[in-house]
C-alpha cells in the first residue's frame, strides 16, 4: 500500500507539473455547452411556442364567430395566436409555412347547426411541421365535441331562437321564458356535471429549498453528457502514463526494484479514479457558477461520481490491457 | 558474492547467452566486455531477474534467484543503458521516489541525496527539472538512482555512453567509491579503455559466450609477448596463406580474402613479410600493429575488432 501511494503521489506531482493537457480537456466541456447553449437557446424560454392558427369564416354568422372566437378566450389564448383571413389568403400562408393550421368554417354553418344538419369544419395542416398542427387538431376535435354537446343539450332552446332569427328585436317574454329554460337545464346538467368526480390538479414538484429552481435547463442535459467523454481522454492521459512508463525506462526500472507489478497497475487505476474525481467536481462547480445548473442531493452525487469514475478507469484500463505499444 | 552456472538463454534460433558460468567476488568491479549484441544486456538482465533463463542458475549474497528474487531486489541497485527517470521532475524529486521505492526510510534520504549530489557537483542543481539537464549530468543522476539505496551488488549497463571525459572520470570516481565500499559491480561495455581503466577482472564475451575471464594481465598472457598485426590489401586467402607460411614462428589468427590479423613479433619480422607481399606483387592497402593489450587480447579470441 505505501508503494501504492507513493506511485500515486508521484503522478500526481508530475500531471501538477504539466497541467495544461488536463486543463484543456476540462475546459472543453464547458466551451461545447456554452457553444450549443448559444445555438439551441437559453433555459428560460417557454417549453412550447405560441401556436400560429389561421381561420377562414366562409359563413360569416353570429355562430361562426362564436365558435372561431372561442380559440381566443382563456387559456387557449395563451397557446394559439388565432388570425381571421380569407380562404385563399390563409391557404396561401399555410403553403408558405407562416402558420401551424387552417380553420376553414364552410358557409351555411349556422343554418345548418341550427336544421341539426351535420357540419364539417376543415382543418388544413402544415405539412413541414409535426407537433403544433396536431395540438391544433386535438383542441379542435375537443371543442367541436363539446360544442356539438351544448347544441345537443339546448336543442329546443336553439331552435326557439332560430325563429326569432329573421326579426329585429326578441320580446322579453321570450327572452326570459329562454333564460329560465337555459337556468333549468343548465342546473339539472350541473348536478351530474359538477362537482366532477375525476379532476386533474396540476403541480409542478419542487424540492425544498430549490423553489427557484427553472423548469428546464439545456446545459443540465449537455455539460454533464459531454464531461463524461472528456473524463474518458483524462482518464486515458493517465493509463498513456502505462506506455510513456514502458518506453521510457522507468518501468524496467520499477521492476529490478522490490515494487510488484500489480502495484504499480493498482496505482494508475486508483491515479485515474481519484484525478477522475477532483476533475469531475471541478466541472461540476463550474456548471453550478456558470449555468446554475442544480445537481441534487450532494450525498447521491458522490457515489454517482464515484461510480463514473470507476467504470471509465475500469474501461479505459480494459482498453490498454490489449495494447502493446 | 555471485555465482553463475551454465546460464543459457535464446530468442528463437539465437543464442544470446550459452552456457555461461562465472563468479564474481565482493567488492569487484567485475567487466563484461563485449561488442554490440555480443549477449551483455542479456546476461545483466537474467541477473537482475528481469529475464528469466532458459537453463543455469544464478545465485547472488547466497540467495538463488528462482525462489528469493524480492530479497535479492532489495541487495540489487541497476543503472540502465538509457536514462530512466521522470524528466519533467527535479533531481531531488527523483532521487526522493527512486529512494522511497527502494525502502531507504526518510530520514535518511535527504543526507544521502545531499551527499551523492556534491559527489557529482549537481549540489544547487537539485530543484531543476531533468529535462533541463546536460546529457552528463542525467547520467550522473542516472547512477545516483542505482546507488541511492547503497546496495550490495551493482549492475550498470553502459553507463557512459556518450558523455564528456570528465563526467566519464566522475563517474568512475563513484564507482571505485562505491567498490572500496564492498559494493559488488558488474559493469558491461564495448570500451576496452574503460575496462582496463576500471575493472579489476573482465570476462571478454562474444556471440553468447564467455571467451575468457581474468584480470588484464592473466588475459594478456593469452596473446603472449607477441604484437597483433592486421594486414589489408588485394590478395585472397589463399595468396596470403602462401607468404604467411614462410613465417613458422607467426601465428595466424585469421585469414580472409583482402584480410589477415597474425601474431607476430612486429620488430623483427614485418620487414620480410611486408617484402613477402611485394616480391608476389600484391599491392597492401594498411597495416596495422598493435601492442599486446585488452583489444589485441579481443582481436585474438574472436578474430575481429569489437567496433566490428
Amino acid at each position: 500500500m505505501r508503494n501504492i501511494f507513493l506511485l500515486i503521489s508521484k503522478d500526481f506531482i508530475r500531471k501538477w507539473k504539466n497541467p495544461f493537457v488536463i486543463l484543456g480537456f476540462l475546459l472543453m466541456p464547458l466551451l461545447f455547452t456554452l457553444i450549443l447553449g448559444a445555438v439551441f437557446g437559453s433555459s428560460n424560454e417557454p417549453s412550447l411556442p405560441k401556436i400560429r392558427v389561421l381561420a377562414a369564416d366562409n359563413d360569416q354568422s353570429l355562430l361562426s364567430k362564436l365558435f372561431l372566437g372561442a380559440f381566443s378566450q382563456g387559456e387557449l389564448k395563451e397557446l394559439i395566436d388565432l388570425e381571421i383571413v380569407s380562404e385563399i389568403e390563409g391557404k396561401k400562408q399555410l403553403n408558405k409555412g407562416k402558420a401551424s393550421a387552417l380553420l376553414i368554417v364552410p358557409e351555411g354553418f349556422q343554418e345548418d347547426v341550427f336544421n341539426d344538419r351535420s357540419v364539417e369544419i376543415m382543418l388544413e395542416k402544415n405539412p413541414s411541421e409535426q407537433f403544433l398542427p396536431q395540438i391544433v387538431e386535438e383542441i379542435g376535435d375537443t371543442y367541436t365535441l363539446l360544442v356539438s354537446a351544448l347544441f345537443s343539450l339546448f336543442s329546443d332552446e336553439v331552435k326557439l331562437i332560430r325563429n326569432f332569427s329573421g326579426e329585429e328585436t326578441i320580446p322579453d317574454q321570450a327572452v326570459s321564458m329562454l333564460s329560465l329554460r337555459i337556468k333549468n337545464k343548465m342546473e339539472g346538467a350541473s348536478k351530474y356535471v359538477f362537482p366532477p368526480v375525476i379532476s386533474i390538479k396540476q403541480k409542478t414538484v419542487v424540492k425544498e429549498g430549490e423553489e427557484d429552481a427553472e423548469a428546464f435547463s439545456f446545459q443540465q442535459y449537455v455539460l454533464p453528457g459531454i464531461s463524461i467523454m472528456f473524463l474518458l481522454f483524462i482518464c486515458n492521459i493517465v493509463f498513456e502514463d502505462l506506455l510513456r512508463e514502458s518506453e521510457g525506462g522507468t518501468l524496467l526500472r520499477m521492476m529490478v526494484s522490490p515494487l510488484r507489478i500489480n502495484e504499480f497497475i493498482w496505482s494508475k487505476i486508483l491515479t485515474a479514479v481519484i484525478l477522475g474525481i477532483l476533475c469531475t467536481y471541478f466541472l461540476i462547480f463550474l456548471g453550478t457558477v456558470i449555468f446554475k445548473i442544480q445537481w441534487g442531493a450532494p450525498f447521491l452525487l458522490f457515489i454517482f461520481v464515484l461510480c463514473l469514475n470507476i467504470m471509465t478507469a475500469g474501461f479505459i484500463a480494459f482498453f490498454y490491457s490489449f495494447v502493446r505499444t | 558474492m555471485i555465482k553463475i552456472s551454465n546460464l543459457s538463454k535464446s530468442y528463437e534460433n539465437i543464442k544470446a547467452a550459452d552456457d555461461i558460468s562465472l563468479e564474481v567476488k565482493k567488492g569487484e568491479i567485475f567487466g563484461f566486455l563485449g561488442p554490440n549484441g555480443a549477449g551483455k544486456t542479456t546476461t545483466i538482465s537474467m541477473i537482475s531477474g528481469l529475464l528469466r533463463p532458459d537453463s543455469g542458475s544464478i545465485v547472488i549474497d547466497s540467495l538463488n534467484i528462482k525462489n528469493r528474487l524480492k530479497d535479492i531486489k532489495k541487495i540489487m541497485g541497476v543503472v540502465p543503458q538509457d536514462m530512466a527517470f521522470y524528466e519533467e521532475l527535479t533531481a531531488k524529486e527523483n532521487l526522493l521516489f527512486w529512494g522511497r521505492l527502494q525502502g531507504v526510510e526518510k530520514r535518511l534520504l535527504g543526507d544521502r541525496i545531499e551527499y551523492y549530489l556534491k559527489k557529482t557537483g549537481l549540489l544547487g542543481r537539485e530543484n531543476d527539472p531533468l529535462k533541463k539537464y546536460s546529457g552528463g549530468m542525467k547520467r550522473r543522476i542516472n547512477l545516483i538512482i542505482g546507488l541511492i539505496h547503497q546496495p550490495k551488488l551493482l549492475l550498470l549497463d553502459e553507463p557512459t555512453i556518450g558523455i564528456d571525459v570528465q563526467t566519464k572520470l566522475n563517474i568512475f570516481e563513484i564507482i571505485r567509491e562505491a567498490s572500496a565500499a564492498e559494493v559488488t559491480i558488474i559493469y558491461t561495455t564495448h570500451n576496452m579503455k574503460e575496462a582496463e581503466d576500471l575493472c579489476h577482472r573482465i570476462a571478454i564475451i562474444d556471440q553468447g559466450k564467455i571467451l575468457a575471464v581474468g584480470t588484464l594481465e592473466e588475459l594478456i598472457k593469452l596473446v603472449g609477448e607477441k604484437d597483433i598485426v592486421i594486414i589489408s590489401g588485394k590478395f585472397t586467402a589463399g595468396q596470403g596463406g602462401k607468404i604467411i607460411s614462410a613465417f613458422p614462428d607467426s601465428g595466424v589468427v585469421s585469414i580472409g580474402d583482402e584480410k589477415m590479423v597474425l601474431s607476430l613479433d612486429a620488430s623483427k619480422e614485418m620487414p620480410t613479410l611486408l617484402e613477402g607481399f611485394f616480391k608476389a606483387n600484391i599491392p597492401i592497402s594498411d597495416v596495422s600493429i598493435k601492442r599486446p593489450n585488452l583489444e589485441s587480447v579481443f582481436l585474438k579470441l574472436t578474430g575481429k575488432e569489437i567496433r566490428e
